[in-house]
Order: C-alpha cells, then structure tokens, then sequence
C-alpha cells in the first residue's frame, strides 16, 4: 500500500491592521521601494518579473509587492509546490495594491505588508498535520457546531468566527455531520489503538465521535413518521425559517407542512401528518440539554441520496469502531439502517415524502433510470442502493430478506453491472449536451460514487462483483482523480491498490491546507502565472490545481479548479466545516497509510 | 444517420484534433474506458474510432445503439474512412521559451492577434508544467492529463488563456 508522507505542513497566520494601529512598525512606512533582481529566475511567477515594485528577505524566501498581491519565492523549497506562493485579498491582504513589504526578523518565516488600504501582517509556521486537524476542529465545535450537526455558520463580523450566528442550516447538514462523525469516529479508533482507551485525547475524542454520530442519528428519527424517514436537518423554535424546501414543524405528535414556495410547488402546503413516533431519549438530548421539547422543532424534508448515502457511511464506521464501547448507539445504527432500507424497498426503491412521492433526488428505481437524467444518474444510484444492502447486512448481521433482494437487484435487475457504466454513459451524455466531461458533472457526486464504490468493495465477498465494482469505481477516474483530493483517493487506494495514484500531491493538499474555514476569498483572476481555461460548454477553470490555501474555501462539493474569485455564497462572512481536512486526515491515519512529522 | 470511422494510429491527441474539425467522437481510447465500447478492433494493422458530425449527432442512446451495432456489423454501415492524422507542420523551437518538463513539447506556435501556442503531453502521464519566457514577458503553469493537447493564446501583457 502506498503512503502519504506528511512533512513541512504548512499554516499561513494572517493578522489585519489599520495604518494607524500602534502595533505596525514605522520601518514598514520607511521602505524604499525599489525592484527585486529576477534576471534569469526561471519560474512562473503570479506577476509580471516587471510588475514587482517592493520586497523584502527573510532567511529562505523572498516576499514580493506587486500591484496585483503578494508573492512569496524560495529558490531551495523543500517542496516543489512551496517554490512560489501567493498571497492576497481578501484572504491575507487587505486589497491587493502591496506598497511595501518588512521583515522584522530575518529568522522568522514573517512579513508586515502595507497595502492601499490597510496593513496585514503574515507568518509561515510549520506545523504537525494533526496540529492543524486540531485547530480546525477546535474552530468547528467552538462555531459551526448546532445541536452537534457541523455544516457552516454566518458571522456578524468579517473574519471572526467567534461572531458567528446560533442558527445555519444547511440542505445537507446530514452528509456533512456524517464526513465529520465519521472522521471523529476514526480519530477515536486511531488513539485507542496507539495511545490506549485511558488516554485523555482518546476519551476527548470518543465523546466528539460519539455526538457527532448521534446527531446524524437525531436526523433519521427527527420527523417522528415512523417509517424510516430521514430529514435533511431540523432547527428550533429560535432558529429562521429558510424559503428553500419543505419544512415541517412538530406540534402535539403531529407535524404541519409550513406554507413555503416549495410546499405550494408540490401541494403540500398547511397538510398535517403523523409526527407519534418517539425519538429516542439517547438522542433527545441533544435539543433537550438546550432547554427545547420536540414541539419545537422544525425539520427539512425532501432528502436526497447524498443524505442517504452518508448516513450508510456512517453506519459502517460507526458500527466497526462504536459497537463494543456503546452497544445502545449500536442497536440505535443497526434499527435505522434496516429502517431507511425498509422505506426504500417498500416505497418501489425511493426515499418518498409524505404524499407519498418520490423526493426529488432520491431515487432508485428503474422508472428513474430510464428517464433522461435517471440514464446517466442510474449507474452511481444502483451503486449506492446496493452499497446500502451490504452495510445493513454488515451492521445488523442479518441477512434474510436483505440478501435476497440484494441478489435480486445485483443480478436480476442489471444494478451490478450498471454500475459499470458511468463512464461510458456520462461521456454520451457529455457529447449529447456539447459539454466536456467536467463540465457536466454535479461535484457532490464525486464524494458519492466515492463512498458507494468504496464501501461495495470492502463488504462485496463474490470476487465476480468485486471486479465489476472495482471497474464502475475505475469509471469516476476522469472526474474525481483530477482533484487529488485525499478523502477520494484514500478510499480508492483502499478499494483498488494495485492502482497507483499521486501521494506527492495528496500530501501537499494537506500540508498547504488552510487552518481556518472563514471562507476569505483570493484573487485567482489577477494572477498572471495560472491561465484561465475555457471548457467547451463554456465552463471556466484554472488551468493548474492550486494548492488548498490559493483557492475558494468550500466544502468537497465544488470544482476545486473553479476559475472565480470567490465561489462561496458569503464569503468573509461565512465560516465553513472543519470536516474536509478532518474526515480525509483520521481517514488516513486510521487506515495507516498517512504518515506525518512531529510538530516542530 | 452517417458514421464515420477514423482509420489510422489512434492517440488521445489524434481525437482532439478530429474534434477541432467538427467531429463528435463517441468513444475515447482511454485505458479506462469501458470493455464493452472500445473501437479498437485491428483492422489491416490500423484501429478505429467512430465518429458522429456535428450536423447528425444522435441522440445519446442512439447513439449507444448505433455504436454498439457498429461494433457487430461494421460492415453494413455507411463508413468513410479517413486516412492519418492532418498534416501538420511543427515549427522550430520557440525562441526563449523555457518548458520545464520535458515530456511536455510544443507542437505549435502562432503570431496573431495574441501569441498562440499548443503543446503536447507525449509519455502519457500527469504533468505539472511551467512555462517561462523573456521576450514576451509571461510566466504560466498549466497541469496536463496523459496525452493531452493545451493551446493558449498570450497577449500583449502577458495575459495568458486556454482555449479549446
């Protein structure tokens, strides 16, 4: 198996200042301006070699000011991708007209930055890895966490996650709390196993495992229908209500339909339902520690297989690493899994809403896949419906009727060897719509072919099926190999070793990862070293992968080559999950294939 | 609805550029691609590929059912063949231009409105490459997939895209 060498983890610190603030040196008012020698420097470089104005050395680097950001360039980096960094606004700069640049201390990686508007002051310190999953998921709990799901918060004040808003829901607040559970499951697992049960960091992160697992759970029993049901998300009486779904608030064991756009769309405005089913006192708590009752709580319905399909990830893990600590979360994991699947076996293979239709992303069936969108859809769908068979099998140790109607799909129905076909019918689909492949595809799926191919592999014993999966898992490489995104290609390392993939790159988007989720935006379309590309349909990408910390802050559904300067919707105003560093790292570590320095 | 089969050595770059000349491939001869629709069968020492004009596409699964028919009865459909790839002529080195990988090399360079040049990734691997020179001022990195063709066009202030 290959390894993932983490050494040099990278954090960029950014602190902002008024030219005015007392603590900015006069020395970086004082500077001289004047041109850097670059004669014969044979790197790209983010500005023109004639465009620099300013600089300053410390003792490996030279920090640049140029009209368009700042860069950074070390002639001997240790790392290929460390050679040239640039820095700018409004993620490290307070716009990006650099006058001047001061080294206060030649030995310290640092710089005082004056710019139009305002003066930031930047280090460079190197970090462990796990250092930096600490300080990210320090940053989580403190101000993303609501009720224990981890999707992202608003803040009142630019850049300061300490102002973050009590409420942000999310429309996949379940997927994502499911990634970051499952990496808290694997942090547990990894210091039980080398540190020992008794350890305090091993206590500390059975406690966040065991919350994060339990609020995935919550969202499986929220809507008290009794029928396997998941809900996107839930919030409390306290919380807005967003006009972006189907929102049902519990009230004396029933549930109403709140009078929103999408409820209007479907007719299900002010229709009251069933809401008697108990959700377990084990989960309750998490509103009930927070002074709230079931009657105050608002869910979101219309899930689709995204929830779904993280849901079963986290059975599996949570299963394999929980049941003998917490044998009661075990049976809470193994009742839904047999109930979610019992929902969608029992409803013609779809997650349906109270009238009785089909959600809108969340179908399985034949009908779905003979549609226009269900023909390419159909090859990752039939992968996760069975991938859900195996993981209540796995989970509940029975087989039964699940193995019978696992077989059943596999073999009568073709779903084994649909899943072969994503690549063959996504590129038609491509050809038919005049797009390129990437262009075409909905970048969530590539975390859902991920998990449903993976955990197929894992628990698939016929070699026959394996091999077809492992195939239909070979088809997604065009698409989510490009990315060199760990959380994709540990799993594929796991699932298809004897496939090699680039663990240079998997350890740089580690180690230049950034260490905070303030979604800060950077100024890609002012660099002159990465050309912008156009895609046949018209879709504008980089033309290189940057490194983690020169591009957007999202979450793993979007284009990491998106070629914008800021594609998250809030910006300096939003802070993001820990979960994209934290759920890709505990993987590996868990697995034993990423190994990482000592902090220094 | 008309098929044309491409005879000749098959390389991904031989696929863009029938492309560029208004041609939809319909299979791509990755190592990837599924067993069931690969074209490559040998015919008198040369490989083939099927190819739909823009003016006919066919819907997809038409498409799908024409191919796969293609691949029973070749014979039976209106095939034109075209021979080779288009000529083309490489130019000589690019004066002072600096390529820093050495399985990345020009194939083409052209003085327009901007400056267009085209290279070619030739050992079939992923490849992080830069792209220094003096005189036009630029500097750029681009990341090429295994075999793939990048054009860009270069203007005045060293303003660099990639165009198809």
């Amino acid at each position: 198996m290959q390894k993932i060498v983490i050494k040099d983890c990278l954090a960029r610190s950014v602190r902002f200042f008024e030219k005015s603030d007392k603590e900015v040196p006069g020395e970086l008012f004082e500077q001289k301006r004047k041109k850097p020698d670059l004669s014969g420097l044979l790197s790209a470089l983010p500005s023109k070699k004639s465009e620099y104005t300013c600089f300053a050395k410390t003792k490996n680097a030279l920090w640049m000011g140029a009209k368009n950001g700042l860069t950074r360039y070390e002639a001997n980096a240790a790392h290929e991708a460390d050679k040239v960094m640039y820095f700018s606004a409004n993620r490290e700069l307070p716009d990006n007209e650099v006058l001047s640049v001061y080294a206060p201390e030649e030995e310290k990686d640092s710089v005082w930055v004056l710019t139009e508007t305002g003066v930031s002051y930047i280090e460079l310190k190197k970090i462990s890895a796990e250092k930096k999953a600490e300080l990210l998921t320090d940053e989580g709990k403190k101000y993303v966490d609501r009720h224990g799901m981890m999707s992202q918060k608003d803040l009142k004040i630019p850049r300061d996650p300490s102002s973050a808003v009590p409420y942000g829901h999310s429309d996949n607040s379940g997927a994502f709390t499911a990634s970051y559970a499952v990496g808290e499951l694997c942090k547990y697992a990894y210091y039980k196993r080398t540190l020992g049960k008794d350890n305090e960091k091993t206590k500390a992160a059975f406690l966040s495992a065991v919350r994060a697992t339990e609020a995935c759970l919550l969202l499986c029993y929220v809507s008290c229908r009794g029928d396997g049901f998941v809900a996107r998300t839930y919030l409390t009486k306290d919380e807005p209500v967003p006009d972006d779904g189907l929102f049902y608030r519990i009230t004396d064991k029933k549930a109403v339909c709140l009078d929103l756009t999408k409820a209007r769309q479907r007719g299900l405005s002010g229709k009251t339902i069933d809401a008697s089913a108990e959700i377990p006192k084990r989960l309750a708590h998490l509103f009930e520690d927070e002074g709230y009752t079931v009657n105050d709580l608002i869910y979101k319905g219309d899930t689709s297989s995204d929830e779904i399909t993280h849901h079963y990830m986290l059975f599996y893990f949570a299963h394999i690493i929980l049941s003998e600590d917490d044998k009661e979360l075990d049976l809470l994991v193994q009742d839904r899994a047999k109930a979610i699947l019992e929902h969608i076996l029992t409803h013609n293979n779809a997650l349906c809403e109270c009238d009785g239709l089909p959600t809108t992303w969340a179908k399985w069936n034949e009908e779905y896949f003979n549609t226009p969108i269900g023909w390419s859809d159909g090859c990752l769908n039939s992968a996760q419906l069975l991938m859900y068979h195996k993981v209540t099998m796995f989970v509940s140790g029975e087989k039964g009727k699940w193995e019978e109607s696992y077989n059943d799909l596999a073999y009568n129905k073709g779903y084994a060897h649909l899943t072969t076909l994503h690549d063959m019918r996504f590129h038609l689909t491509a050809i038919y719509d005049g797009l390129e492949q990437v262009e075409g595809l909905m970048y969530g799926d590539n975390a859902l072919a991920t998990l449903a191919y993976w955990l197929l592999i894992t628990l698939e014993e016929k070699e026959e099926l394996k091999n077809l999966y492992r195939e239909g898992y070979k088809g997604w490489n065009y698409t989510f190999r490009r990315e060199h995104n760990p959380a994709y290609d540990i799993p594929y390392m796991l699932s298809v070793p004897d496939d090699n993939v680039n663990t240079e790159l998997l350890a740089d988007w580690f180690r230049r990862e950034n260490i905070s989720r303030v979604c800060s935006s950077v100024s890609i379309n002012e660099r002159k070293d990465v050309p912008k590309r156009t895609r046949l349909g018209g879709m504008e990408e980089t033309s290189c992968l940057l490194m983690p910390d020169e591009r957007g802050i999202t979450k793993y559904d979007r284009n990491p080559y998106a070629y914008v300067r800021a594609f998250n919707r809030g910006g300096l105003k939003v802070l993001e999950s820990c979960y994209v560093y934290t759920h890709a790292y505990w993987l590996g570590k868990y697995y034993g294939i990423i190994e990482d320095e000592a902090e220094e | 609805m008309n098929i044309t089969l491409y005879t000749g050595e098959i390389k991904p770059r031989t696929v863009q550029k029938l492309r560029r000349e208004g041609f939809i491939s319909a299979v791509i001869p990755t190592d990837s691609y599924p067993s069931g629709l690969h074209l490559l069968e040998d015919i008198d020492g040369s490989k083939l590929i099927a190819l739909f004009s823009k003016e006919n596409a066919p819907s997809i699964k038409e498409a799908d059912v024409v191919l796969q028919k293609a691949f029973d009865e070749l014979a039976d459909l209106p095939v034109i063949k075209i021979e080779g790839e288009p000529e083309e002529v490489i130019p000589d080195k690019f004066d002072g231009l600096y390529v820093s990988k050495s399985n990345i090399v020009l194939t083409k360079a052209q003085q327009k409105d901007e400056l267009i040049l085209e290279f070619y990734e030739t050992v079939g691997q992923e490849t992080d490459c830069e792209f220094v020179c003096a005189n036009p001022e630029f500097g750029f990195r681009a990341l090429f997939q295994p075999w793939e063709i990048k054009r860009f066009y270069i203007s005045s202030d060293g303003t660099v895209q990639e165009k198809i």
